[in-house]
């Protein structure tokens, strides 16, 4: 967008490619076959696509297009009109598949338009693309490509999808001033709780009516009759028995979250789900299996840091997915850390406390779109 | 104990607007009218979430939010302000 209009900002805060790696690495990135695993492909990779239904279906209509014999791995013009009309075929039928993947359809489908010359159809995806991420995506910005094309950045330019996000120059105006003042108080303040209005009880509180709020049957369950996702708080009493078993002292937040409630359940689904104290413990203790694959200090960079968390608390993720650490004062870090691990994600996340990690998954949850509906069923007109 | 009805009478026109109505309210999935997001009035709460987040965010997450919110921006057609916030960031 900045090549065509001629307008690049002073400064690039990330490194930039050319135009042609940029459109040439996101060409790959949504239509290269190996993005699908083998076994996935080996399915329908010699049937015609007209055989085929879901997502079976959008993948073939994918891959037509590409060609790796190609200098620039785009099939010929028959064979991207092809991949169309698959498209076309499976955003047609209702066929219930992922939203992420009709993201990437509408992208697609919008790139080969735009490339065999059908503006207006190229147009018309465009603006189903900006209303799929309004309704599904708005805020999670990684989703957020199509201006990786010259065809499809020109498009944008005209401000085609302002009026689908009800976005105007004065709301981008009026929200600048807000975000630059928001950060010149962060970067003199440092990071500060976004909730801090709230007592502890009342932050799981609003955890607990913002998943009702949700429309997400799964999670909805986990909130109980009371529309409360914890337990009865533990009793100082248990508390002091754990700390005793454990020959520590919790940090303040952590006691006042066990004060109010012993245990939380996961709520949503990169969530952790809270252990009662009776059943919490040292991480080498609980699984040692994870300390072992992190004992080289090279990993952490030192072996300060490698004990620190070998002897950390585990409070919450036992047994899961993802796991919650507290992690005593080590080094030069005065205070007890929040440490959320998981299998999915490379390295630790680190919070300044836990009532951090509390703030980010509440915030992460008010920025979700409170709706389930399925995508609209009809792409193609 | 069949009643007949003809094919354009009163009944008949009730009925079918009665069965349009009960597709409509079976076939339409819960939260289908609202459009989240973006909405009007909306907005001014996903800036006042954006505010939260720039208090809390580690210095990673900053600058994903200030990408992600002028690639928004600009994704929309307003390149200006998007560059402005990139620049300001």
């Amino acid at each position: 967008m900045w090549k065509i209009s001629g307008k690049e900002p002073k400064n690039i805060p990330f490194e930039l490619g050319t135009v042609e790696q940029i459109e040439q690495y996101n060409w790959e990135e949504l239509f290269f076959p190996g993005n699908w695993s083998p076994m996935f492909l080996e399915k329908f990779e010699n049937r015609p696509w007209t055989s085929l239904t879901g997502h079976q279906l959008r993948a073939k209509a994918i891959i037509l297009a590409y060609d790796g014999s190609s200098p620039n791995h785009r099939a010929d013009a028959v064979a991207q009109s092809e991949s169309l009309r698959a498209l076309a075929a499976y955003m047609n039928a209702d066929t219930g598949a992922s939203r992420y993947g009709d993201l990437q359809t509408l992208n697609c489908a919008a790139i080969l338009t735009a490339a065999n010359g059908q503006k207006e159809r190229a147009i018309d995806f465009v603006r189903q693309w900006g209303e799929a991420y309004k309704k599904f995506y708005s805020g999670r910005y990684n989703v957020i490509g199509l201006a990786k094309e010259k065809s499809i950045a020109k498009i944008l330019l005209t401000g085609l999808l302002a009026p689908v996000f009800q976005l105007s120059s004065t709301d981008c105006d009026s929200q600048l001033t807000a975000i630059c003042k928001a950060l010149k108080s962060r970067m003199e303040n440092g990071q500060s709780f976004a909730y801090k209005e709230l007592t502890m009880r009342q932050l799981l509180q609003r955890i607990s009516n913002t998943v009702l709020e949700l429309n997400n049957q799964t999670l909805k369950e986990q909130v109980n009759i009371d529309q409360w996702i914890g337990y009865l708080p533990a009793t100082t009493q248990a508390i002091a028995a754990a700390e005793k078993r454990l020959g520590l002292r919790f940090p303040a937040d952590y006691r006042e979250f066990l004060l109010t409630t012993n245990g939380l359940k996961a709520f949503s689904n990169t969530a952790i789900t809270f252990l009662p104290v009776e059943k919490v413990g040292l991480l080498k203790d609980l699984d040692p299996q994870l300390v072992e694959s992190w004992s080289d200090p090279q990993l952490f960079g030192d072996s300060a840091t490698t004990e620190a968390f070998a002897n950390s608390l585990l409070i919450g993720g036992y047994q899961e997915e993802q796991q919650l650490l507290l992690v005593s004062p080590y080094k030069n870090i005065t205070d007890w850390t929040c440490w959320y691990f998981a299998t999915w994600m490379p390295g630790e996340k680190k919070y300044p406390a836990l009532r951090f990690y509390l703030e980010k998954e509440l915030l992460d949850l008010e920025k979700r779109p409170h709706t389930g509906a399925s995508m609209p069923i009809s792409f193609v007109r | 104990m069949f009643v007949t009805v003809r094919k354009y009478s009163f009944v008949n026109v009730l009925l079918r607007g009665f069965y349009v109505l009960l597709y409509l309210f079976i076939a339409l999935p819960p939260g289908y009218t609202q459009t989240p997001g973006f909405i009007p009035g909306k907005m001014s709460n996903r800036t006042e979430l954006a505010l939260k987040e720039i208090q809390q965010a580690d210095t990673n997450e900053l600058s994903s939010l200030l990408i992600g919110t002028a690639t928004e921006w600009a994704t929309a057609g307003y390149l200006d302000q998007a560059n402005k916030l990139l620049e300001n960031a």
